[in-house]
């Protein structure tokens, strides 16, 4: 371990402090949504510290732990890059010889032209991941890819992120919604479901004791005692993946009660819209009235008869009638709550207690809690979505909002991620991703092993990564070391340490820290502002950001005349040219002069947004974002313009009605069977993802993962605290140290993710993962979450020596 | 409860901490931001974060599953008003600042003789391993005298912990003290400590 000490030049020795020869405001940008601005105090081209840079609103003004290690010990860090590598001996044996970039660029561009004229250029591909928030940073590969007409895969579903969405998206017509998190204080009643701010947005915590301190309730959803666990008034210890059985037990207390917003579900839902009982089909105006049209048709109780939507006085929402249609054919009617209300009556708190682990009374105090909190938040993590069925996940809790009129509500509403990042990444211009104006072809990323293996959908020979920790965050490494590198005849990978999977490379090509970046944007994870990306200090060595990199190789296969941009001019470019009206109008000049601009959430007077703008903000982020409230002119971009809670689209495959799909290696299925725990990854107050944990400070605050288990599997297993233990499952195993706890609720166990390899012993935890495809995500998205969360395993007492380097370290 | 003024000897000011334990939600963001702006060796330092069990690293709640419960405390030097540290230190190395009743340390008088580390009630003295002097929270003074706050402080990101004149009834750190529960640690060992806790 290096010292932190020798990093540092000797103090000032008059004032006691050491000072600086500059201050360079810029972002702090691994893959972390805080987006800090921060000023980088900086002497003889090494970051002595950083604090919070200043913001337009103070409340924004932070940095965190991680922050602060990365600035001081990873640029410097003795695994960093600083020239190409380009393999010497077998793959992964750790023998390199330095080279050039000019070697480097032969060796590369030799093996695509290869590999393009023996299997057409899209043989050539790109898989980046977000391990760098500079939006330059994140999409130069998009560019190489486009300009050389090789092949992207996409990343949402291998990042573990894209069911929530998925479910989102059928549901409200969007996919992302969330209210400003710093307007939480704002909010009464606060539900948190896998949402773990104090461990993951440190930063955003404040906001959350904000409202704590004005009164605010919270309560907590997670299997495993969270420091935002520790923080709440209730904490709901649910089994992973129960979620959809939870969330329609609390519906079932809320309609008993009395307490569903019935004139809201009738006008903003389709709840009351007529089906048909035995196709699960919605009716049309045309199937009930001559000359009638595609619009939906309800029950009007005023006349007792059928009616179009919009002519209907009083709908109703529940019941069944027989209807005779235009056609002659009379037909069992029923409105679609009906339809649902069937399926959800039977999770009553008590049938549900055993599924999802909640007892009744706790279930049953929350949903009432909830229903008469006036404004109500929820707030969804990620990990609810890690299931094989997550995009239901996401969908019960919209469910739960809407029948509670909580919707398009100021400071209510389900939120989960948002802020202008998303909106930049996904909403790049076709000027800066496709300069010669043709996109490229993409894969499924979670697909990329079948299309070296088996060819499909064709053939993959080259694989270059970028912004990826893919041995340790992927649940595909071993599987492509063992099966799909052998095929590759190029697999390059740009890094900044020599990581696990960089270790396999033919050419590792040293790529810069955010801090030898220059002139590139980031924009807030959750905060609406964008920010600059200023140099501190020079780039190491020979290593490059992205975009050089990618120049390089595009021009020595003739496309380098659309690589000739300044970082300053690209900056402009990619504003310019973005396809949000919200991104355009960051003001150039304040970006330049403070290094930070706010982004406006609404660009437009109400009602004034152009319908050509509109319908192409629509298809890209499912809504145009344009309000201060989500949802909040009531106007959802879905095939009814309501909030679908039922979903006439999926009937065939069973999803019309949300319902309860256990995991598919949880409670009940043949792999709980024979491995009865269900193995769940956290992330750590120390961490986020795989950049942290190689940094000595770090190290010395958190020493090294363990298996947090509860007693009662510990006893069961003869497993003592500190044990060296064996986790497993057909597809893989690792060592690792029990630690016994009452922490995570009996049945699961959980894992701090983000170790490399060298933290563990006989394996890695990812090796145990599946990439099982779901009906309904590749229905909607083409391919299928990474349920990095349903995963079955067994633990053992390890026999044998203790080999794991890391646990019980520096105390 | 006795009110701070109390305790402390007549004083123009008395600098103090007081640290919102329902704020702090055990990130060490302080251990670090202390390092870096003091230049901490490796291994060392004068700020740690104990969770509710009392360990730094070692972190686990209290109480049998489901009803748990855990809160995290950062301790540094408490600055007593009347500090063990100093009434034993042979040097005077360590003393007591009469203008902000901050406790120094003046390291080129340090022989290493290890007696504040044996009556300081708060483990706040770490030893250099090669010189083997004494080493401690000076409350960023060379910040304080910028008209800045110490850097625990500026980083932390829930705004945990505040500092300010105690003596002073204007002062942040007093309105807090009037509106919440709070306590000092160890109050038996009569050092007169200078962090108040506001109950997690």
């Amino acid at each position: 371990m290096s010292s932190i000490k020798s990093l540092f030049p000797p103090r000032d020795a008059v004032s006691g402090a050491r000072r600086p020869d500059r201050i360079v405001r810029t972002v702090c940008s691994p893959n972390c949504y805080g987006t800090c601005g921060v000023n980088a105090f900086v002497k003889d081209d090494r970051i002595l510290k950083i604090e919070p840079a200043s913001y337009p609103d103070p409340g924004f003004e932070r940095i965190c732990l991680k922050g602060i290690a990365m600035a001081t010990e990873r640029i410097h860090h003795d695994k960093r890059l600083t020239q190409p590598l380009i393999r010497t001996g077998p793959r992964g044996q750790g023998h390199w010889q330095i080279a050039t970039w000019d070697e480097a660029y032969d060796y590369i561009a030799s093996r695509m032209e290869t590999v393009g004229a023996n299997y057409g250029w899209k043989a050539n591909a790109w898989l980046g991941m977000t391990g760098n928030y500079g939006a330059r940073a994140l999409t130069s590969k998009s560019r190489a890819a486009n300009c050389l007409g090789g092949t992207l895969f996409t990343n949402l579903g291998l990042m573990s992120d894209g069911a929530g969405h998925l479910g989102t998206l059928m549901t409200l017509g969007a996919f992302l919604t969330s209210n400003d998190v710093s307007s939480i204080a704002k909010a009464k009643y606060l539900l948190f479901a896998g949402r773990n701010t104090a461990d993951t947005g440190h930063c955003e915590m404040q906001f959350v004791f904000d409202a704590l301190e004005g009164g605010s309730k919270l309560v907590v959803i997670d299997p495993r005692f969270s420091r935002t666990a520790a923080k709440a008034h209730d904490w709901l210890a649910l089994r992973p993946g129960s979620d959809v059985p939870l969330v329609l037990a609390m519906l079932n207390v809320i309609v008993e009660c009395g307490l569903m917003k019935e004139e809201y579900v009738l006008q903003h839902t389709n709840a009351p819209f007529l089906i048909n009982r035995v196709t699960g089909a919605m009716l049309r105006e045309c199937d009930l009235f001559e000359g009638g049209g595609s619009g939906y048709v309800v029950w009007d109780r005023a006349v007792g008869r059928p009616a179009p939507v919009r002519h209907a006085r009083r709908p109703a929402l529940r019941g069944s009638w027989r209807i005779s249609c235009v056609d002659g054919r009379t037909i069992e009617a029923r409105t679609s709550f009906d339809a649902l209300w069937e399926v959800w009556a039977k999770y009553t708190p008590a049938s549900t207690e055993s599924l999802c682990g909640i007892p009744a009374e706790q279930i049953r105090r929350t949903a009432i809690d909830y229903a008469t909190a006036d404004p109500a938040w929820i707030y969804l993590g990620l990990g609810i979505q890690r299931y094989h069925g997550g995009h239901a996940t996401f969908r019960a809790y919209i469910t739960l909002a809407a029948l509670c009129g909580n919707i398009g509500k100021p400071y209510a509403g389900v939120s989960c991620i948002d802020g202008p990042f998303m909106r930049m990444y996904m909403g790049m211009g076709d000027e800066w991703l496709a300069p010669t104006g043709t996109p490229t072809h993409t894969l499924p990323g979670t697909k990329l092993l079948e299309s070296i293996v088996q060819s499909e959908p064709y053939a993959i020979r080259a694989l270059w990564l970028d912004n990826y920790g893919f041995a340790t965050q992927s649940p595909l490494f071993k599987r492509f070391r063992e099966d799909a590198l052998p095929l590759l005849d190029l697999f390059v990978v740009n890094e900044q340490v020599m990581t696990d999977a960089a270790a396999f490379a033919d050419v590792v090509l040293p790529v810069v820290s955010y801090y030898e970046d220059d002139w590139d944007l980031v924009a807030g994870g959750e905060i609406w502002f964008m920010q600059l990306r200023q140099r501190a200090v020079p780039p190491l060595g020979s290593s490059r950001n992205d975009y050089d990199i990618y120049k390089g190789i595009c021009e020595r296969l003739g496309k380098g005349e659309h690589w000739q941009m300044a970082p300053q001019e690209s900056a402009k470019f990619m504003l310019d040219t973005h396809k949000s009206p919200s991104i355009r109008a960051v003001d150039w000049t304040t970006l330049c002069r403070d290094g930070v601009a706010r982004v406006p959430k609404r660009r437009y007077a109400p009602g004034e947004m152009p319908e050509t703008e509109r319908a192409q903000l629509s298809t890209l982020f499912g809504t145009t974002h344009d309000e201060e409230v989500p949802f909040g002119d009531l106007r959802f971009n879905t095939p009814s313009t309501r909030i679908e809670i039922y979903l006439e689209q999926f009937c065939d495959i069973g999803e019309a009605v949300l319902d309860f799909v256990p995991p598919i290696e949880g409670l009940g299925s043949s792999a709980h069977q024979r491995y009865p725990l269900n193995l769940i990854t956290y992330k750590m107050v120390h961490s986020a993802h795989s950049q942290h944990t190689i940094l000595p400070s770090i190290r010395e605050l958190l020493p090294g993962p363990t298996l947090e288990m509860h007693a009662v599997d510990a006893n069961s297993r003869g497993i003592k605290e500190d044990c060296e233990v064996l986790v497993y499952n057909d597809r893989g195993r690792f060592r690792v140290r029990a630690r016994v706890t009452e922490s995570v609720r009996p049945g699961t166990v959980a894992l701090p993710q983000g170790w490399w390899n060298h933290a563990y012993s006989g394996g890695h935890p990812s090796d145990l993962a599946h990439t099982k495809g779901s009906v309904y995500q590749n229905r909607v998205f083409g391919e299928s979450n990474y349920a990095t969360f349903d995963l079955a395993v067994e633990v053992a007492l390890a026999a044998g020596p203790a080999t794991a380097s890391v646990s019980g370290g520096a105390r | 409860m006795s009110t701070a003024s109390d305790q402390i000897p007549t004083k123009s000011r008395q600098m103090a901490f007081v640290i919102d334990l329902r704020r702090c939600i055990g990130c060490d963001t302080c251990v670090l931001g202390c390092k870096v702006e003091n230049d901490v060796s490796s291994g060392k330092s004068r700020l740690k974060v104990l969770d509710s069990g009392g360990d730094a690293i070692d972190e686990r709640p209290r109480g049998t599953y489901p009803n748990i419960s855990q809160y995290w405390v950062p301790t540094m030097c408490h600055h007593c008003a009347d500090a063990p540290c100093v009434r034993v230190c042979p040097t005077t190395a360590l003393w007591r600042r009469d203008e902000d009743g901050l406790v120094m340390l003046d390291k080129d008088k340090c022989v290493g003789c290890r007696r504040c580390e044996e009556a300081c009630p708060y483990d706040a003295l770490s030893f250099d391993d090669d010189v083997g002097t004494a080493d401690k929270c000076n409350f960023c003074e060379h910040r304080i005298a910028q008209g800045q706050g110490p850097a625990c402080g500026l980083v932390c990101p829930t705004r945990a912990i505040l500092f300010g004149d105690i003596l002073d009834p204007d002062a942040t750190v007093n309105r807090l003290l009037a509106t919440r529960e709070h306590k000092i640690l160890r109050a038996s060992s009569g050092a007169k400590p200078q962090i108040y806790y506001l109950e997690p």
